[in-house]
């Protein structure tokens, strides 16, 4: 039937649309519009249904799976992921994933940032973390409590020959007969030397007692022949600092948080240390230096020695990160001259892995915990880089073979202690500990008023 | 006078309530946490002004805060001085002109924290080029690491370099609304260049001078990264700033009451400063009204 105005062809058997009322009036250009309109919105629909159904496909096939499945989270540094996980050791998780038919979730986060959001998450009515890893400078009493105690658990499932993992550092992990977190990874401070420096100055061992290194630390202060200005010594965080305090023989907070010592102990060290520093041996840099800074010098070949964790040993010789890969060893800090030590006491630091009081499934957590610390995964995780917990796992072969100063590291690590043992008040002491070197080591403060002065603040805050 | 009736109240509602939402709320929750003991593994008490007494009798606070007015008040003015300065000298508007201004304005677009990991490396006493040619030339020092005053200059010249920018801009804009004529006249009845700054310019630039400091007053008061990022408060906390003292006690120390007391004393230190410059941009606008 032809539109009668236009002379198109038009339907009028399709007037019961929108459009209709223009096709009446003789508009087919309007039906056309009309239509294609129509048609515009049916495919759209079309579209619309087609991505929901591959939504629901999805979601069923891989959402859902992951949902579905067990799972624990686990929050900590991306070296304990990396330890767990990758390396010659091999993915030390694959058994108990296995196992327990369970997935683990990584949530890694630098060492503030971490600290930061665990304990907001252990101070939530409840939280997905299933393990968190904590270091033991933050393991206060008033921490511990946000954490479950293990006791429990140890007596049910035992952790494979436990009287092997380092007491001393179990013990800064007990508050009140409860344990509450297991040790995983250790830092312990060692001496760092470039062998070619110490050669260029003709000192043909490293120092044996801390009189030797520190008149070695003045001779290895030079303007090398490539015009570099070399510090013979180079100290960055309080663990640091405390090291070659312990190693002269003497003490800032003892394990029994007492203010450790005579005041002339420290202030004999913060002399020394003046000195060194106006002598240029410790450099100007010194009071701006982080955690990470020691490890730059030594890659750059800014100085001849640091005391650093003997594990970063394997970063210094690193052809990649450093220019004098092969050149640097690493040694155990010497005790002082007369002191009837082989070896100064030894400061670590180190990470264990605890059971959020408020995370669900503490089960399959400590399942996880435990396969972590056995005797095995100890050693694998070693080879991955790993500070190891456990006697033992230095006596393994493979480990004696890949880490050069295995020996060294064992002898320290068994008997040593934290710098500042954890109290309620260690962030402050730690903070004031930092003041009064620098004050003592510019000048702002004589070396005996700085030790005074130390004592007066550090023993109000201590329990 | 005319009654307001509902509708522009609820046309103003959605702005309304995301300032209420986003800047209302949280600072009043800091308020109420500032007369708290609030920690980790601490149950949240009330313990009244027992914050506040403590930041003011704590030696830490006094000598950030002095730090921080010396620091804010040579930023802010040497800002402006630069930011007039550079007004002063600039090419008429052309092609030379706009190359200027990107060079001019290019630190503002450069990151915080980059910027000043780069000056830090550029100034390291051992290793760093600027350290090496003033030495070289026989200037003096900047024995930042050492030197609590010269810390200070660095993160003066540091923020200066990095946010001066902002003032330039609003200034030069400003200088650019100027009407030519008035110039035109003062050259006629012989004034000189300086003459015709000081009498013309200037007083016709003061409204946006005074937005200008007011809010560099403000965002110069949260300095932090500069500090943080240089000596993080060293040595021997003698370069510390109200906000890196914030920080460590809520991020090191756990204090959270403490920190929230501290956050509302540099609320009302900055508005004590800002102040007068918000006052008299009031009175200007009345006075130019009549």
């Amino acid at each position: 039937m032809k539109c009668p105005q236009h002379n198109c062809l038009t339907s009028l058997l399709t007037l019961n649309y929108p459009g209709a009322s223009l096709v009446a009036e003789g508009r087919p250009h309007a039906r056309k519009r009309e239509e294609l309109r129509r048609d515009l919105i049916r495919r759209a629909l079309r579209l619309f249904k087609s991505m929901i159904a591959a939504a629901t496909v999805g979601a069923v096939l891989f959402v859902y799976p992951a949902v579905a499945a067990v799972k624990i989270v686990v929050m900590g540094h991306r070296v304990h992921q990396d330890t767990a996980t990758t390396g010659s050791g091999g993915d030390v998780t694959t058994d108990w994933r296995k196992a327990n038919d369970a997935d683990v979730e990584w949530i890694t986060l630098g060492n503030d940032p971490l600290r930061e959001r665990l304990f907001r998450e252990v101070s939530l009515g409840e939280t997905a973390v299933n393990v968190g890893f904590v270091l033991n400078a933050w393991a206060t009493p008033k921490i511990a409590k946000l954490f479950t105690p293990l006791n429990d658990y140890l007596a049910k499932a035992p952790i494979a020959d436990f009287a092997d993992i380092s007491p001393s550092m179990l013990k800064t992990m007990t508050f009140e007969g409860k344990i509450y977190a297991v040790p995983y990874r250790h830092a312990t401070q060692g001496l760092h030397y470039n062998e070619s420096f110490l050669k260029e100055r003709g000192i043909d061992h490293p120092p044996r007692t801390v009189e030797e290194l520190i008149n070695d630390a003045k001779r290895l202060t030079y303007v090398r022949p490539d015009r570099t200005n070399l510090s013979g010594l180079v100290l960055g965080a309080y663990t640091h600092q405390i090291a070659l305090l312990r190693a002269m023989g003497g003490a800032f907070i003892t394990p029994e948080l007492k203010f450790g010592g005579p005041d002339k102990a420290i202030a004999a060290y913060y002399q020394t240390i003046r000195d060194l520093f106006t002598a240029g041996v410790l450099p100007k840099a010194m009071p701006t230096f982080d955690q990470n800074s020691p490890l730059e010098w030594m890659s750059q070949g800014r100085t001849a020695m640091v005391i650093y964790p003997m594990a970063r040993n394997a970063q210094m010789n690193d052809p990649k990160l450093s220019k004098h890969a092969g050149q640097v060893k690493v040694t155990v800090v010497p005790a002082a001259a007369g002191s009837g030590l082989a070896v100064a006491p030894a400061i670590f630091e180190f990470w264990a892995a605890a059971i959020p009081a408020n995370a669900k499934n503490k089960d399959l957590a400590w399942s996880f915990i435990r396969h972590l610390s056995a005797p095995d995964s100890t050693v694998r995780e070693a080879l991955n880089g790993n500070g190891p917990v456990r006697a033992s796992a230095y006596k393994d072969p493979r480990l004696r073979q890949k880490l050069t100063y295995a020996e060294e590291e064992q002898k320290a690590f068994f008997n040593g202690e934290a710098a500042i043992p954890a109290f309620d008040n260690t962030a402050k002491a730690a903070e004031i500990w930092k003041e009064n070197f620098e004050a003592a080591m510019l000048g702002f403060m004589s070396p005996s008023d700085a030790a005074a002065d130390l004592r007066r603040r550090v023993s109000a805050l201590l329990p | 006078m005319r009654r307001l009736g509902l509708v522009p109240y609820l046309m103003t509602a959605p702005a309304n309530t995301l300032v209420g939402l986003f800047i209302l709320l949280p600072a009043a929750c800091v308020l109420a946490l500032s007369f708290m003991q609030s920690s980790y593994g601490l149950a949240v008490t009330f313990v009244g002004l027992e914050n506040y007494t403590k930041l003011l009798h704590d030696r830490y606070f006094w000598r950030s805060a002095l730090n921080t007015f010396i620091v804010v008040n040579a930023i802010v003015y040497l800002e402006l001085l630069l930011a007039l300065g550079l007004t002063g000298v600039m090419p008429p508007p052309g092609p030379l002109c706009r190359i200027i201004i990107s060079i001019i304005i290019l630190p503002y677009a450069v990151s915080e924290v980059v910027g000043v990991l780069i000056i830090k490396y550029m100034f390291d006493p051992g290793a760093g080029v600027i350290a090496y040619w003033l030495h070289a030339l026989g200037l003096p020092e900047l024995a930042w690491t050492t030197r609590p005053g010269d810390a200070l200059v660095l993160v003066i010249l540091l923020t200066v370099w990095l946010h001066m920018p902002f003032t330039f801009l609003i200034v030069y804009t400003a200088r650019l609304g100027l009407p030519a004529e008035l110039y035109e006249a003062a050259r006629t009845d012989g004034a000189g260049a300086w003459q015709r700054f000081r009498h013309v310019t200037l007083p016709l630039l003061m409204p946006a001078i005074l937005v200008a400091v007011a809010f560099r007053y403000i965002f110069a008061f949260r300095l932090f990264p500069e500090v943080w990022l240089l000596t993080q408060g060293g040595p021997a906390r003698q370069t510390e700033v109200l906000a890196v003292y914030l920080y460590k006690c809520a991020f090191r120390y756990y204090d959270f009451g403490l920190a929230s007391a501290t956050a509302w004393a540099m609320v009302i230190l900055s508005l004590l400063i800002a102040a007068p410059y918000f006052r008299s941009m009031h009175r200007r606008r009345f006075d130019s009204a009549r």
